[in-house]
């Protein structure tokens, strides 16, 4: 497989806190997630990458190349959207994004494109200190989308954004993922938006690494007995599971079918084989993401 | 073209974000007004030239050890203000998450700083030399330019420096005021004086003075009491220039290997 980030035994501590103790993970190429509660070590990670914080012991390749050693050709190639930024407050909207484009040597017309499609466009005359907190936020994201990066790297891109504006920012970000192949990394505690979109996850707990893998994989190792299954006709697959036996049918919503199932591989299975019947959205164990990560903090010994 | 360049958009930039309008308003009004203050715009009917320079000088020695005092406090709070908004407030972290090195911001950050004050503060002492002296003199604008441009490269260097091992405004200020000032106290022993600014335009001047008197005369003595005071102000001058020079190097070294390794998390 061919992998964007790997790490490998990275290890920081500031002062008697252990942020990252001998993390390691590889990244595929498309949309990852990097997903852990607060204080896990995912800032620092994401830190790292952007060389802005330096490993005690370890290292990390960024598109083939090692965060300390050529941070600035990795900042080339990539776009970062950190968590805590700050932005000159008496510059307007319109004039920090030029000096953004002159610094990533990318035309400004590329980032009002870019303004233009997640909504920022309309406050370009606004000074940057009279923009609300999710505007602020997607200042930084045009920002990090800027110049065409091979890789852009978000942590906590959702926070801050109303729910409209989180739906418009993923169908952008899947939309920029398959049209330009650029890929991603999301760091984010949004679990549910998360799992609509990334392909690759990578579940971080105390610094270390719990677990990794497709949604699918980690479904199937953390499964719960109870599972929700999200389809465009829900009558036929109701009925589908009854006649041959595949599960409890637990309840039945407009859109969804929650199950009670012994097997989740025979059960991901035997729909797959009526896709001709019925349009599956996805299956996920009812508490998505969460779960899994509840379960694989549970199993694991940390 | 030249905006085009990565590193003079990241100075222009720096520039734009430190100096508002507000802040450059007060900067030309303290400045101006601390400056031409101090210098007196009477018409000096000496017919004697020696004499001219020589109350000039003087002149000038006055103005700049007083108008100093306000131009480094000045210096100094600018300095931590703009480390604090780079360090405290995130700035430094999302600039260096562009494709911009460290060495790089960290060099415009400084020529941000020291440029406008600089430019304003020797402006002032030369419009007031020039316009309201009538006194046009090599000598006095060299040592006006090229002092003032170490002075003020010295005061940020270890503002700077000592921003980030502190990692406080306040305390920084007061602790580079303290330590800029402290050749002033009585207590201290009198080399500290060499720290001193007034101390190395006056060593300046004094040299300049001294070397004008030592040509203006004919007499053998005069010419070698006025030689011997023009070498023990240039004495006094390079024990200056070294000290300022020195300090000014090993805080800017220090400082760019500090920030360099520093964690921006």
């Amino acid at each position: 497989m061919n992998y964007i980030i790997i790490a490998e035994d990275l290890f920081k501590k500031f002062g008697s806190i252990i942020a990252l103790n001998k993390f390691n993970a590889v990244f595929p190429r498309g949309i990852c997630g990097l997903i852990g509660p607060n204080g896990s070590g995912k800032t620092t990670f994401i830190n790292i990458l952007a060389g802005l914080v330096k490993p005690d012991s370890g290292k990390v390749e960024v598109l083939g190349l090692d965060s300390t050693e050529n941070s600035l050709l990795i900042r080339e190639k990539v776009g970062f959207l950190l968590e805590e930024m700050y932005y000159p407050s008496n510059l307007t909207v319109e004039k920090y994004l030029k000096y953004v484009a002159r610094l990533k040597r990318t035309s400004f017309k590329e980032i009002k494109e870019i303004s233009r499609e997640i909504g920022l466009l309309e406050y370009f005359d606004r000074k940057i200190k009279t923009l609300s907190a999710g505007m602020y936020k997607m200042l930084g994201l045009t920002q990090a989308l800027a110049g065409n990066p091979e890789l852009v790297v978000l942590d906590e891109p959702v926070s801050n954004l109303d729910p409209l504006r989180r739906i418009r920012l993923l169908d952008f970000i899947v939309k920029i993922s398959k049209e330009k192949d650029t890929s991603f990394l999301i760091s984010s505690h949004v679990l549910p938006e998360l799992e609509e979109i990334c392909e690759w996850i990578v579940l971080i707990h105390k610094g270390k690494r719990i677990d990794s893998g497709t949604l699918s994989d980690l479904y199937l190792k953390y499964s719960t007995e109870f599972y929700e299954v999200m389809a465009d006709n829900v009558h036929v697959l109701y009925d589908y599971i009854r006649e041959h036996n595949l599960g409890e049918v637990v309840e039945v919503t407009k859109s969804k079918v929650k199950v009670r199932i012994k097997n989740y591989s025979e059960f991901n299975k035997m729909l797959a084989s009526i896709s001709d019947k019925v349009k599956i959205f996805y299956i996920r164990p009812v508490g998505g993401l969460k779960e899994v990560f509840k379960n694989a903090v549970e199993k694991s010994k940390y | 073209m030249l905006l085009r360049n990565r590193n003079i958009s990241l100075l222009i930039f720096e520039l734009e974000t430190l100096w508002s309008k507000v802040l450059t308003y007060v900067m030309l009004v303290i400045f101006i007004s601390s400056t031409l203050s101090y210098y007196n715009s009477s018409i000096l009917f000496d017919t004697c030239e020696l004499c001219v320079i020589s109350l000039r000088f003087t002149e000038i020695w006055n103005a700049f050890t007083s108008s100093t005092v306000i131009y480094t406090v000045f210096l100094v709070a600018i300095t931590a203000v703009s480390w604090s908004n780079a360090i405290d407030r995130k700035l430094a972290k999302n600039i260096l998450s562009l494709p911009i090195s460290r060495k790089v911001f960290f060099a415009s950050k400084i020529i941000s700083i020291v440029i406008p004050p600089y430019l304003t503060y020797i402006a002032s002492h030369l419009f007031s030399q020039i316009y309201l002296d009538n006194f046009i003199n090599f000598h006095s604008i060299l040592i006006t330019v090229l002092l003032t441009a170490l002075y003020t490269l010295y005061v940020v260097s270890l503002t700077t420096l000592i921003f980030l091992i502190v990692k406080n405004s306040i305390a920084t200020v007061l602790l580079t005021i303290s330590i800029l000032f402290l050749p002033l106290a009585g207590s201290v022993p009198p080399e500290f004086k060499y720290a001193l600014a007034s101390n190395c335009y006056s060593a300046a001047l004094d040299y300049v003075h001294y070397s004008y008197c030592a040509s203006a005369f004919n007499n053998p003595l005069l010419v070698r009491k006025y030689l011997r005071k023009a070498n023990l102000a240039l004495s006094e001058l390079h024990t200056s220039l070294i000290i300022f020079t020195s300090v000014t190097l090993i805080s800017l070294i220090v400082s760019y290997i500090y920030f360099k390794k520093i964690d921006l998390d």
